[in-house]
């Protein structure tokens, strides 16, 4: 991909016009051409000009209290599943409560291990699964996680080793954590490696694994010692098809 | 749909710009130590505008100011989060904004076609068709070189930014609502955001 295909594309992106799947094949194309000044001079600019185009708006009146809302959340940071659910209603968690409400999603304040099951055991009982895969290239599979930690993404090769993680708006798992991916066939868990984001919530990796016969990725928050068995909750998930 | 009035850009924009966002990375430099008033000196500074913003996008009140607590809130708790070589603070800013409303539309979207596909017709009282206005009177600078370079784009180039950016609208949805083939469309987005730059940055393309 030439400098003005790919200035094209980020164009697009900075100003949210890609459909996901475009989204999903521009990461493979970049991660392809590899990094370069170019490039990052163009999503630079660009992503400095889509932003002032709020400016062209104006100002709305704001709740003044919901900056001390937020400044008091550091002295009150939740410790359980039950202090969380004292946190404010976010719009995401409206969407997640709509997929609730449709039977699609399982989460409940359990152990890791057995979460980790009930999302396997919930997607396998829904017809027709939730994949969202595309196709970037010729025998190349793109699928989007879901969840509410932000954006994540993979591309594999079906029966070669080697997976491509692109994501975004990550939050920062905190300190001494790590994002885990965990390959879950049978309800059985084994993991893919541990990532961490980098600063803004952006990771791009490759990890060396295959993704086989696997039948739902997970991803959680684990220590960075990588543990072998999840010991966190799902914070994303992305059902394969294994037809 | 015309946003701005057009209104010529003074040659001190850009020193005013400068000064805008040194201001704000000193405050992200305080605010990295804890500092409240930092955080709410950003707060003041920036929330109306990312209100203005996500209401846009969202068209529902209370959702854009999820949107906004949502998107400030990862400020507050992971302000290094912000790269400086990236470029400005408000720029980073609204672009978490932006990102979240869009992302939030975009799953509204698959939403209703999938109750529209159930119950034809189901949401078409809910959509609000409300336009906006926007005044061009006593315009901070920063608002007045944003509408002279939005209204210097030629027309056709100026629809797709607007239907993208400010409507939320994909590039195949603009195609669809506008009967333009794909790739025209993609490349007014492309040509609008050349010309947006260099009058933003003062980059001569």
């Amino acid at each position: 991909m030439n400098h003005d295909r790919i200035e094209g594309w980020l164009a697009v992106r900075v100003l949210g016009g890609l459909d996901e799947a475009d989204a999903a094949a521009l990461e493979v194309e970049m991660a392809t051409h590899g990094d370069c000044v170019e490039c990052r001079r163009l999503e630079r600019e660009l992503t400095e000009a889509a932003g002032r185009l709020a400016f062209a708006l104006d100002p709305e009146p704001v709740d003044p209290g919901i900056a001390d809302r937020i400044v008091a959340t550091r002295t009150v940071a939740p410790v359980s599943p039950a202090a969380a659910e004292v946190h404010p209603r976010t719009a995401r968690d409206e969407v997640a409560e709509r997929r609730r409400s449709r039977g699609t999603y399982t989460f409940v304040g359990v152990a890791a291990g057995i979460a980790l099951v009930a999302v396997v055991a919930a997607t396998a009982l829904r017809p027709g699964g939730r994949t969202t895969g595309v196709t970037a290239q010729p025998a190349q599979t793109i699928v989007r996680f879901d969840g509410e930690a932000g954006h994540l993404a993979m591309a594999y090769t079906p029966g070669e080793s080697g997976v491509i993680f692109w994501g975004s708006d990550l939050p920062d798992p905190g300190d001494d954590r790590v994002y885990e991916i965990w390959m879950i066939q049978g309800g059985t868990p084994v993991s893919g490696g541990c990532l961490t984001p980098a600063p803004g919530g952006n990771l791009a990796a490759f990890v060396d694994a295959e993704v086989g016969t696997t039948d739902l990725m997970a991803v959680t928050v684990e220590p960075t010692d990588c543990p072998s068995a999840p010991t966190g909750e799902p914070v994303l998930t992305a059902p394969l098809d294994v037809a | 749909m015309v946003l701005a009035t057009p209104e010529p850009a003074g040659s001190e924009s850009l020193g005013t710009v400068d000064l805008s966002d040194a201001r704000d990375r000193e405050l992200l430099a305080r605010l990295r130590g804890g500092d409240e008033d930092a955080f709410r000196g950003l707060f003041d500074r920036y929330a109306p505008t990312a209100m203005a913003l996500a209401l846009r996008v969202v068209r529902q009140a209370h959702l854009a100011e999820e949107i906004v607590q949502e998107a400030f809130m990862a400020v507050w708790k992971n302000p290094d989060g912000y790269d400086g070589d990236r470029g400005s603070v408000r720029a980073w800013l609204m672009g978490t904004v932006h990102h979240r409303a869009v992302d939030l539309v975009r799953r509204e979207e698959a939403h209703r076609r999938r109750a529209e596909d159930a119950i034809p017709g189901a949401y078409e009282e809910q959509v609000d068709h409300a336009d906006e206005v926007v005044e061009a009177i006593g315009l901070p600078e920063e608002r007045r070189i944003v509408r002279a370079a939005l209204a210097e784009l030629p027309d056709e180039q100026r629809q797709v930014l607007e239907m993208m950016y400010f409507d939320g609208r994909s590039q195949t949805q603009i195609a669809e609502a506008t009967g333009l083939p794909l790739g025209t469309v993609k490349s007014r987005a492309l040509l609008g955001m050349r010309r947006m730059r260099g009058a933003l940055e003062g980059i001569e393309r």
